[in-house]
């Protein structure tokens, strides 16, 4: 074989074992990951909706029914997203039939939220959350006439989650009916 | 003269001080100014790293009879990007929690200057034992500097080092979060570099 | 004159010039004394250098005393810490790394007192000595001592104790005395800084927006700016006791005048013309720091352009810099980072800006 077939050949044999192992790891691996995303999903809808059992997706990656053990609904779960001070800050919210916040996320780092260690990030703690829990309507910050004391530095930050949790309550109401 | 053959040991050791490809030779930066914001992140990176600079080296210098000189970069490549292409999947399915927080800096594994350097310098002309020691020992190297850095600028910014406390209660409280932003990075590593030439001086 | 003649006098000049370079206390000198007269870089009496620094430092007084007049003794116990740490971590640091210890040459006291200026006046008091750590360690003696480093010591520290505590550097104002934090009686719990963009949200419910811009422009207000009892920064809420010692430093020639001039002066044009800018432009100039800015620390000798057009464009970056950031930007002030990012950029502008040789061709005509 002259040097220039082998050229050829090599690179189509390296090209074709890379192949061939990549495929068979891809194939081990796939349904771990995607059990491992439900898994991720289902363990923070379980934060924010405690008296549910199991979730249904009913929109995208935006919407979820809760469901008890006999199947009937116990509140619903929305995610929304406004613009903070580094780029979207995704929250969960839980709602009772009721349209109350039983409780709420701020997403975390490693979930997507961009905001300054120190001042934004502060969003994920609890005080912050908890602040929110048991409110049905006039989400606002207190220097816009509500209730929510903003993080101190941190307004813009504060601001999306408030405004991402009052934009989702009003969305969604006319899921809430059992 | 004759130049004796450097022992075996060699291979392994020089890479750990003497030739720490991030801290001597200044290669493969990139991840290790990103990833070692905490020391557990900064190990993740470099296990990671590791595994595919380990089994690259490995099978480069099995192969290596078999490449052309003229095509070796695109089959290192090939390589490398399929042992990259591997941990990446294998984070995602086992170390979900890690894969999210390393996220885009597995997949730019490939373009690991570390990475290909050893390859192209090491591997390419050298046996499958002795590319073994060589990039178990430039991995340790890598994994050393890594670790180290993620422990001080965790032990600054969040006070703490793996995740466990160690420091009291009003630093937590307010601690120095200059080292976790970038500029940190770059002022810890220049103080490192200065650290290892002033060690250097001292040696003679 | 014979040829020979001239020919022993140059290797005379070339003997003095390496004796200076190999010893960094002279040749640093020599930089800094290009400043002061207009002459040749030749040697100058070690004195020189303290001279200049006493004289910002006593440059810097009136402002001290506003300031203690305004927050009360407290920020006197600030500045003095920072610049007792300053001047010991900087000596302590210079005989780490095997120099001679200098704590009077009074960069140090300069460094330490620019600091505290830069501080809210109600930050924990151990800040300052955590700033003039950073500052002279790292930013001044790390990278060669006074005359190397690359950016200002007091404003780098500054943004580093920005970051790594943004509360305490955000929040910790003081009323001072004889007025509310913002200068607006409507308005008390915000810097002036606050109004350029947040005026909207800091309206008092029995007021609309612009009733408080109105009296944000008002002449009361800029008298109060002017005077200095409005919140803010330690050493900067007063533009008149700041404006003396400028002046007294731009009447001895000891900073040029070019610098503050671009600077300010394109702070007053943007200000006029950039969409957003609700305020007027003396509320701009006189609130926040960039009296302090541009003639204290823009003008700081190793970290601006040493020629005159470069310091019109380094003026002219720093101006243009503040005002993106106030009107833009997520900070409310954008003085120190404006100059910290042109300090970087000076080598090039230098570079750029490099003067010709009289006689010699540009390259332009040479190509013709």
């Amino acid at each position: 074989m002259n040097s220039r077939t082998w050229m050829v050949v090599s690179l189509l044999i390296t090209c074709l074992v890379a192949g061939f192992a990549l495929a068979e790891v891809f194939a081990m691996t796939k349904p771990k990951i995607e059990q491992q995303k439900i898994d991720a999903t289902n363990s923070a809808l379980g934060q924010v909706l405690a008296t549910a059992q199991s979730f249904k997706e009913i929109t995208k990656d935006s919407l979820w029914y809760g469901l008890n053990q006999s199947g009937a609904k116990t509140g619903i779960v929305i995610r929304s997203a406004r613009r903070g001070y580094g780029g979207p800050v995704p929250v969960l919210v839980g709602l009772d039939l009721a349209g109350r916040i039983v409780g709420l996320k701020v997403a975390s780092p490693a979930e997507g939220l961009k905001e300054t260690p120190g001042l934004g990030l502060k969003a994920t703690e609890d005080w912050f959350a908890r602040q929110f829990v048991g409110l049905d309507s006039a989400i606002a910050l207190k220097q816009e006439g509500g209730t929510i004391d903003a993080i101190s530095g941190a307004t813009i930050t504060s601001r999306a989650v408030a405004r991402g949790v009052a934009q989702a309550i009003s969305k969604y109401s006319e899921h809430l009916k059992p | 003269m004759t130049r004796t053959k450097p022992s075996r040991l060699s291979y392994l050791t020089t890479g750990i001080i003497k030739e720490n490809p991030t801290l001597i030779l200044m290669i493969g930066l990139c991840p290790t100014l990103a990833t070692t914001t905490s020391a557990r992140d900064a190990l993740g990176m470099s296990a990671a790293a590791s595994f595919v600079l380990i089994l690259s080296n490995v099978v480069i210098s099995l192969v290596r009879k078999f490449i052309q000189p003229s095509i070796r970069i695109p089959i290192f490549i090939i390589i490398i990007s399929t042992f990259v292409t591997i941990i990446d999947y294998a984070l995602q399915a086992y170390q979900p929690s890690l894969y999210r927080v390393l996220g885009v800096f597995v997949p730019l594994i490939v373009v690991n200057c570390i990475i290909l350097g050893r390859a192209e310098a090491f591997a390419y002309n050298h046996g499958v034992f002795d590319s073994f020691l060589d990039g178990l020992g430039n991995s340790l190297g890598f994994t050393l500097l890594l670790v180290v850095m993620g422990s001080v600028r965790e032990f600054f910014a969040a006070g703490t080092i793996f995740g466990k406390v160690v420091t009291p209660a009003w630093y937590r409280s307010a601690p120095m979060l200059f080292m976790i932003f970038p500029p940190g990075a770059f002022f810890l590593i220049g103080i490192l570099k200065a650290l290892v030439i002033k060690l250097k001086l001292d040696k003679g | 004159m014979n040829e020979d003649e001239i020919k022993v006098k140059a290797e005379v000049e070339v003997k003095a010039n390496v004796k200076e370079a190999s010893s960094p206390p002279v040749s640093t000198l020599t930089l800094t004394s290009t400043f002061v007269v207009s002459a040749s870089p030749h040697t100058r009496s070690p004195a020189t250098v303290s001279r200049i620094m006493w004289l910002v430092v006593f440059a810097l007084l009136p402002a001290l005393g506003g300031s203690v007049w305004f927050f009360g003794p407290r920020s006197l116990l600030l500045v003095a810490l920072s610049v007792a740490s300053s001047i010991l971590f900087d000596s302590l640091a210079q005989k780490a790394f095997g120099r001679k210890p200098t704590p009077f040459d009074g960069s140090a006291v300069i460094t330490g007192l620019l600091l505290a200026y830069n501080l809210p006046p109600g930050v924990p008091l151990w800040m300052p000595i955590i700033g003039a750590a950073f500052a002279t360690i790292v930013v001044k003696q790390f990278f060669g001592g006074l005359g190397h480093n690359f950016i200002n010591p007091a404003l780098a520290a500054r943004a580093f104790l920005m970051v790594s505590w943004p509360t305490y550097m955000t929040t910790l104002w003081l009323k001072p005395h004889g007025g509310p934090l913002s200068g607006l009686d409507a308005v008390s719990a915000a810097t002036p800084l606050a109004l350029v963009r947040r005026a909207a949200e800091l309206v008092p419910p029995d007021m609309n927006l612009s009733e408080l811009l109105r009296q944000a422009n008002s002449l009361a207000e800029l008298k109060r700016l002017f005077i200095g009892n409005v919140g803010g920064c330690l050493g900067e809420t007063s533009a008149l006791l700041l404006l003396v010692g400028a002046l007294f430093l731009v009447i001895l020639r000891v900073v040029d005048w070019r610098i503050p001039a671009a600077y300010i002066g394109t702070v007053i044009v943007l200000a006029l013309v950039l969409p957003g800018s609700h305020l007027m432009p003396w509320f701009h100039v006189f609130s926040g720091g960039i009296i302090l800015g541009a003639f204290f620390m823009a003008t700081d000798y190793v970290t601006s352009p040493i020629t005159a057009k470069g310091r019109i464009i380094f003026g002219v970056g720093c101006g243009l810099i503040t005002m993106l950031i106030r009107l833009y930007g997520g900070y409310p002030e954008g003085c120190s980072y404006s100059i910290l990012l042109m300090n970087v950029a000076t080598p090039l502008i230098d570079r750029l800006t490099r003067p010709h040789p009289f006689g010699a061709l540009r390259k332009r005509q040479v190509a013709a």
